[in-house]
């Protein structure tokens, strides 16, 4: 950085003093040492912040009897949703498997029949897979999703015994959402 | 003539172009490097201006003009850039966007889109547009192969310029005025036509889109391997789409020589053929009149000791489908370690077999004069591309008759005539060559055939020798020669070896021949899917299907086109390999690795093919 | 006590001389001092370091060969993943990389909520080293205490992005949500109560002279050679160099804020620790008068080619629909050229080279991590000092192996 770089920015800065000026750096380990009382009354100063936490009540949480509420807005398990009338919001146009920036994301789509309705329109996903073990959780699929069919709940403990059981399929993300996941979602209006 | 008149120098946002005469400013700002966003306008068809979407301002014109249909001026200066023209643009997509459904997400055009291209790339970020939009018929089938979606139309007539310029058969067609115009057929026929394939290519909507290829994939997970068609003889150049493995779509990729950017429905929906859906069996031998599963090397030792035993008396027949490095091999298995001459590739009744001449290449159609179809539509249903070859020459001024005699072949034909073409199928070769001898003496100009042959690479099996009379490169057999494949039932033959590569299953055996085939010690059958023939096979060597491959084909014109692996089998031996490891097992010690090191020794072998390689040029014999 | 033992050694004299042989000893990469997988191959005579070999790479995760193969937006999720205890500030640099070539507006409410993400996370980054590193040092109340306050720092992330430590909060042109409802309020508490307790954390250190004794005058770099080895951030602030990205370049409008860049002087783990914790404090401050200039207005460009269109048009505007499905798919594409945007990350200068061939990918991003530099200058600090200090200085560069390898 030099100088001009200083004087376009229009305000010279000065750099403040860390402390008094014997107290910022200490000097070097060659010249004097606080005495002994100094050192004595340091110690003592954090023995008394340690004491007082004694006596202020604990912070912690007992995990996993206790849990610490999750936000609106956490990115946890997804789930796939469905309109009142059952039918389910995806209609496999595969933006969010285009959108994920780690490809955990399989869609495949085929056409609606009128024997089999799946989605409305023409087209739904009749592959949905996800891949726990590789998401990231960034959310980029809700962003992409055009019908707001796959959202990111509250969820976050997912171990499992085994690498299969990762592989979210269609029918484990369209389990209901949590109760106060769906009101908040339904709160945000029709579509 | 003075070069300076067929010049035309403009600008284009402030830079010199020179263009031949009558080009249109469009091709003059591409050459630049200048896009002009187009809908309607297409290399191939007339110019309609119907979409207004490549409005530029040229000084002097008082109003924008259509870059699309306006050809170059001397002097003229033309701008694409100015905010005139980029609020038009903008303009000309919000009114197209109006109407536009929301079905982005469920379109199969979604990310190969032109109207999404040119949206974002010149349209406006937000729509001003709040009522609602016009609704029309969605998902209409348009026939077994099309699905139309009136909504998302946007009236750029190509497909109608389409059926009218580009093939003839004008079956689509704008129906009603303004905004309730929509595209149909007549009556609302089913559309019959054989190149609807290329209606889903050229739309620039999602307004026509293939059945086949419905939700099957996004374009972005597509793996695309440029191949050949294999469907005919054609040689017609396709791009395999294929997702998860597994076909999607055959695309067509544009060779101006071949087939001019356009597919026929027979090649283009031919995939499902080759689609490896389930699996195809495995290697098998007869034992106690079953089938019984066994590894490759174990059914490649059977075939070989069961081959060996016969000695000369094997007989090989090969299809017009399998690569020419196949085809090389096995008759190398035949001629050099068999020692048997009885090779044939061809069905029964087919018989004259010479080398071709210095033919006509497909697109020198377009420059004859007179062009002759001995068969008319016989020779259209074997290469149904051809016709819309022979379609665009006659709009540009060819003659073409198409007869079924050769007498009313000479008479269509006048003596004036500079340069003829005579078309006709494998069948009809003998014809199509008394046609042409007595052609060249009636008319002063010069004559020439083509003839389209059976399969995919029916010229390369013609080529390589896969005939009892003549070896690779038409040698002369000096007194070895086989008998030919319909005569085999009467010729002492004790072993079979067919190789049936070809979508056809053209080994074709009658009823009587069925019983020979029962009467014969051994029968091999090598094919990639379950055929009639493995009920009568001791050994079954299943190998791969057309897209699976990699190698070379000839096409009728003897053009040589590489093909390559888009689907992977690799748990699948290549014809090669197993067409070697039968060779080898009776000591012929071949030690090719890959097929290009067997197109080296064919090379070798077929000095034609030396120079057609690798420049996919054309195959030569006129030095013959 | 590093002071006696340098003594007992004067300058020149030669080991060798003294007839003993140097010793190889691995540290690392399981270490839990070495804060990831960091391995040091140090020669030891006796118990004193004389030379010391660096090996990395433990972590490497090719992100940055990643980036290649991702759109511009994909990216960002990237970019939390390097230097994992500071994601802001990494989404941040690598947007502002993209934005640069795009030659882009950033709407100023996006500015501040990414100065207050940035700020945050610079505390919580000093937080962990605070705590790790005097843990490393044996004082384990500093590091509960430590950890408690940056618990608020996570809280506030996942009440803001949705999760604790990987926010990828950022979108090219902006922020990818507004502040929620009572988010500011709650920042605010933590703003209040916060410099109460960085007060214990000095009472706690500052004058302990057992602290004092293992960070006092060791791993000390003066300011030219920590320039020489292009060393930044605390590191070369300590030295008493007057750098800091946020006041020499200027970004994301932190010219608005009034804060100071704390110096040392004397450029050893001491004097970088009392910076470490004075920024803590500045950061405070620029938390505080960002909370109440914080401008209205939208949090995202309006630019519909590169920012997604409100979610609200999507039932209704083709053209939203054509621009959502196509920057989802595939992405916009910046103009072919290359640009260099930088950060003060909490370790120092944080920079992205973004190179675009015009395609919607980039054609190459090189990060200038600053653990990586930093990292460098650790051979030259433990030189001549004791084996046991080999802790207390790593610690004092604050490395994070993320970041280090990428």
């Amino acid at each position: 950085m030099s100088d001009e770089d200083r004087e376009v920015d229009g305000k010279p800065d000065q750099p403040t003093p860390l402390r008094g000026p014997d107290e910022g750096v200490p000097p070097h380990p060659e010249g004097k040492r606080p005495s002994v009382a100094a050192d004595i009354t340091a110690l003592a100063t954090g023995l008394k912040t340690t004491l007082g936490e004694f006596f202020s009540p604990a912070v912690t949480l007992e995990y996993p009897e206790d849990k610490s509420p999750r936000s609106e807005r956490y990115r946890g398990r997804h789930y796939l949703r469905r309109y009142e009338n059952g039918l389910e919001r995806c209609i496999g146009c595969e933006l969010c498997a285009a959108a994920c920036p780690v490809g955990c994301i399989l869609v495949i789509a085929a056409e609606n029949t009128d024997e089999n309705r799946v989605s409305p329109g023409e087209r739904y996903a009749k592959t949905y897979e996800i891949n726990m073990l590789r998401c990231i959780f960034c959310g980029y699929c809700e962003d992409a999703c055009p019908v707001q069919a796959i959202v990111l709940g509250p969820e976050y403990e997912l171990s499992d015994t085994s690498r299969e059981k990762f592989i979210y399929t269609k029918e484990k993300l369209l389990e209901p959402l949590p109760p106060d996941v769906q009101a908040r979602l339904d709160s945000k209006g029709p579509k | 003539m003075a070069v300076a008149t067929d010049q035309v120098t403009l600008q284009v946002d402030g830079v010199s172009v020179t263009v031949p005469k009558g080009t249109l400013i469009l091709d003059a700002a591409k050459k630049l490097g200048i896009d002009i966003p187009i809908f309607c306008s297409h290399p191939k068809m007339e110019p309609v201006a119907v979409c207004r979407m490549c409005l530029i301002e040229v000084e002097k014109m008082p109003k924008l003009q259509p870059a699309c249909a306006i050809p170059v001026a001397e002097g003229m200066v033309v701008r694409t850039l100015t905010d005139k023209v980029k609020q038009y643009q903008q303009g000309v997509l919000e009114f197209l966007l109006i109407n536009h459904p929301l079905d982005c997400p469920i379109c199969d055009k979604g990310g190969e889109c032109p109207l999404q291209d040119q949206t974002f790339q010149y349209g406006p970020g937000a729509s001003r547009y709040d009522f609602q939009k016009a609704h029309f018929d969605k998902a209409v089938p348009l026939s077994d192969k099309i699905v139309l979606d009136r909504e998302r139309c946007i009236l750029c007539w190509r497909c109608t310029r389409f059926t009218e310029e580009i093939s003839g058969e004008r079956e689509l067609a704008l129906i009603k005025r303004g905004v309730h115009t929509i595209i149909g057929t007549f009556n609302d026929e089913p559309a019959q036509s054989v190149y609807q394939g290329n209606w889903t290519e050229i739309c620039p909507v999602g307004a026509l889109t293939s059945r086949q290829y419905r939700f099957i994939s996004r374009p972005w997970d597509l793996d695309r391997t440029p191949s050949v068609c294999p469907g005919c003889a054609m040689g017609c150049n396709i791009q395999i789409d294929s997702r998860h493995n597994k076909i999607g779509r055959f695309q067509s990729r544009e060779n101006l020589e071949v087939d001019d950017g356009w597919l026929c429905d027979q090649g283009r929906y031919s995939f499902p053929y080759f689609q490896r859906d389930q699996e195809f069996g495995s290697p098998s031998i007869r034992r106690d009149g079953q089938l019984a599963a066994v590894s490759y090397p174990e059914a490649v030792a059977e075939a070989a000791a069961r081959l060996q035993r016969a000695g000369s008396s094997a007989a090989g027949w090969a299809s017009p489908g399998a690569t020419n490095e196949e085809l090389f091999l096995f008759q190398r298995l035949f001629r050099e370690t068999l020692k048997s001459p009885h090779l044939d590739h061809r069905q029964q009744g087919i018989h004259e077999t010479d080398p071709e001449d210095i033919g006509l290449p497909i697109a020198d159609i377009e420059r004859c004069d007179h062009v002759v179809v001995l068969g008319g539509q016989e020779v259209i249903d074997a290469a149904p591309v051809l016709h819309l070859r022979l379609h665009k020459s006659q709009r540009h001024g060819v003659a073409v008759h198409r007869v079924d005699e050769v007498k009313a072949g000479l008479a269509a034909v006048p003596a004036e005539a500079t340069v003829v073409g005579v078309l006709a199928t494998a069948a009809r070769r003998a014809d199509a060559i008394t046609l042409q001898n007595q052609l060249v003496s009636k008319v002063k100009g010069s004559v020439r055939r083509l003839i389209v042959v059976r399969g995919p690479n029916g010229r390369g099996a013609k080529d390589l020798g896969i005939l009892p009379h003549l070896g690779p490169g038409y040698a002369v057999l000096n007194g070895r020669a086989g008998r030919p494949r319909a005569e085999w039932p009467k010729a002492g033959i004790r072993a079979l070896y067919i190789y049936d590569a070809s979508p056809l299953q053209e080994f074709g055996a009658t009823e009587a021949e069925l019983d020979w085939l029962r009467s014969l010690d051994t029968v091999i059958v090598q094919r990639f899917k379950p055929s009639v023939l493995d009920e009568y096979a001791h050994v079954v060597l299943p190998g791969r299907a057309f897209p699976e491959k990699d190698g070379t084909m000839t096409s009728m014109e003897g053009r040589v086109q590489r093909i390559a692996t888009g689907i992977d089998a690799a748990h699948v031996w290549d014809d090669w390999r197993i067409l070697q490891a039968v060779a080898n097992a009776m000591g012929a010690g071949w030690p090719y690795r890959t097929s290009e090191s067997i197109f080296a020794d064919l090379a070798k072998a077929v000095p034609a093919y030396a120079a057609a390689a690798p420049a996919q040029g054309r195959v030569l014999w006129g030095e013959r | 006590m590093a002071d006696t033992f340098t003594q007992t050694l004067p300058e020149g004299v030669e080991a060798r001389e003294l007839g003993s042989e140097w010793m190889e000893l691995n540290m690392g990469p399981q270490h839990p001092s070495t804060h990831g997988v960091l391995r040091i191959k140090l020669k030891l005579d006796g118990e004193v370091v004389r030379d010391s070999d660096m090996d990395i790479g433990y972590l490497h995760t090719g992100f940055e060969k990643s980036f290649e193969d991702k759109t511009y937006a994909q990216g960002i999720p990237f970019s939390d993943r390097m230097d994992y205890l500071a994601p802001p500030i990494n989404n941040v640099g690598f947007t502002m990389a993209v934005e640069k070539l795009l030659d882009l507006e950033v709407p100023p409410r996006a500015q501040a909520i990414r100065v207050i993400m940035m700020e945050l996370a610079r505390i919580g980054s000093h937080l962990i080293w605070l705590g790790t590193g005097s843990l490393d040092l044996g004082a384990v109340s500093t590091f509960l205490y430590c950890w408690r306050e940056r618990e608020q720092i996570l809280d506030l992330n996942e009440a803001y992005s949705g999760v604790r430590m990987m926010t990828s909060f950022t979108r090219v042109g902006g922020v990818a949500w507004d502040l929620p409802p009572g988010w500011l309020e709650q920042l605010q508490r933590f703003v209040d109560l916060f410099p109460s307790r960085v007060d214990d954390y000095e009472a706690l250190l500052t004058n302990n002279p057992i602290w004092k004794q293992r960070t006092v005058g060791l791993g000390t770099i003066s300011a030219a050679e920590a320039i020489e080895w292009g060393v930044t951030g605390p590191v070369l602030r300590g030295s008493g160099v007057d750098y800091d990205v946020r006041k020499a370049f200027p970004y994301c409008g932190y010219e608005q804020y009034d804060f100071n860049v704390p110096l040392g002087r004397a450029g050893d783990t001491y004097a970088r620790y009392l910076c470490r914790v004075q920024e803590m404090r500045e950061s405070i401050k620029i938390l505080d008068q960002a909370i109440r200039t914080l401008p209205d207005g939208p949090w995202i460009t309006d630019n519909r080619k590169v920012a997604l269109p409100p979610r609200d048009e999507l039932p209704q505007s083709m053209e939203a629909v054509i621009h959502h499905f196509r920057l989802v798919s595939e992405g916009f594409k910046p103009p072919a050229g290359d640009v260099y945007a930088f950060v003060e990350s909490p370790r120092g200068e944080l920079g992205f080279y973004m190179v675009s061939d015009g395609s919607n990918k980039p054609y190459r991003v090189k990060v200038r991590p600053p653990s990586f530099c930093n990292l460098q200058a650790l051979s030259k600090m433990i030189e001549g000092r004791l084996m046991a200090d080999v802790v207390a200085i790593i610690g004092s560069i604050d490395i994070i192996l993320g970041d280090v390898d990428r």
